[in-house]
């Protein structure tokens, strides 16, 4: 992240930012859109918080309408936090079969919620949207109707 | 602030107030180390530590590594105070008889969670008596606005 010393805060942030997003969506697809195994979350999940908090550095810059964005992440990072927090009991607490079954059903499910929630957060368009507000343009994520469409829709195409 | 501020400018004001912001947190989390105010500190660190990465360029090469090896410090104490804080709350979620933890996994988790604070409160004592806050401001020379 390198950063142009002769330019302001805004220009920076708006070369920098739409450049994260693209890495970070990039990310997203690579961990979440395969079947890769839960363990290698962490590294999306710290990824997540990087790109929430610099895009946190730049909010006077954006004002109030950054929050929107803020939120679609922390959503995001709730749901990976959940995963990990499954994953730091696992490691934490003595093994017995009923105890392993209960963990293994609940690391499923929150797996499943994380799943979700990336494809409405990589619904159609969206990376797009993203990168034209952080470049200065207008634009605003999806509504929460649809993203739940596109989410809907992308589920069935992954179905059939 | 307006939008033609110089990138340099805008870094010292951010980091300022992400250090007092920081600066706050420790102090709640050494008064009352529980599990919000634990999880309110790690957050702010790593705000602070994303502003040092982003904006390391302003800052003396290491006066940053210092700062940062003193917050990763804090933040391996922090994780195994949280790690406990998480299993606890999941062990006494769990609702039926069958499912009840046993009285020494909790115990356990409990003392190992005490052990931790200590070395956490420890730690900002020896923070505080320094005036870390005061140090960094001046070592990242945070007063230049």
């Amino acid at each position: 992240m390198k950063l142009n010393t002769g330019q302001s805060a805004s220009e920076n942030a708006r070369a920098l930012l739409p450049k994260m997003a693209r890495k970070y969506f990039d990310a997203g697809r690579k961990f979440l859109g395969g079947k890769r195994p839960p363990e290698e979350l962490h590294d999306f999940r710290m990824e997540t918080k990087r790109f929430r908090y610099t895009m946190e550095l730049f909010r006077p810059v954006y004002g109030p309408n950054l929050d929107r964005y803020l939120k679609a992440l922390h959503e995001l990072q709730s749901a990976l936090g959940k995963v990990s927090d499954y994953q730091v009991i696992e490691g934490m607490v003595a093994r017995d079969r009923n105890l392993e079954r209960h963990l293994q059903r609940g690391l499923k499910g929150k797996l499943k919620n994380l799943r979700q929630r990336w494809r409405a957060f990589d619904s159609d368009g969206e990376l797009k949207r993203w990168r034209t507000y952080l470049a200065g343009g207008h634009s605003r994520p999806g509504t929460k109707r649809s993203k739940a469409a596109a989410a809907k829709k992308s589920a069935t195409r992954a179905r059939g | 602030m307006s939008n033609k501020t110089g990138i340099h400018d805008y870094a010292i004001e951010q980091m300022n107030r992400l250090l007092t912001a920081l600066a706050f947190e420790v102090h709640s989390a050494a008064k009352k180390p529980g599990t919000e105010e634990i999880h309110n500190l790690r957050v702010s660190i790593r705000r602070f530590l994303q502003g040092l990465e982003l904006f390391s360029e302003f800052f003396p090469k290491w006066e940053v590594k210092k700062i940062r090896k003193m917050l990763k410090r804090m933040l391996q104490v922090t994780s195994s105070i949280r790690d406990r804080d998480i299993t606890l709350e999941f062990l006494a979620g769990r609702e039926s008889a069958a499912q009840m933890p046993s009285t020494a996994q909790v115990k356990r988790l409990q003392q190992e969670r005490g052990a931790y604070q200590r070395q956490f409160v420890e730690m900002v004592r020896r923070w505080t008596a320094r005036d870390f806050s005061s140090k960094w401001r001046n070592g990242l020379s945070l007063r230049a606005i």
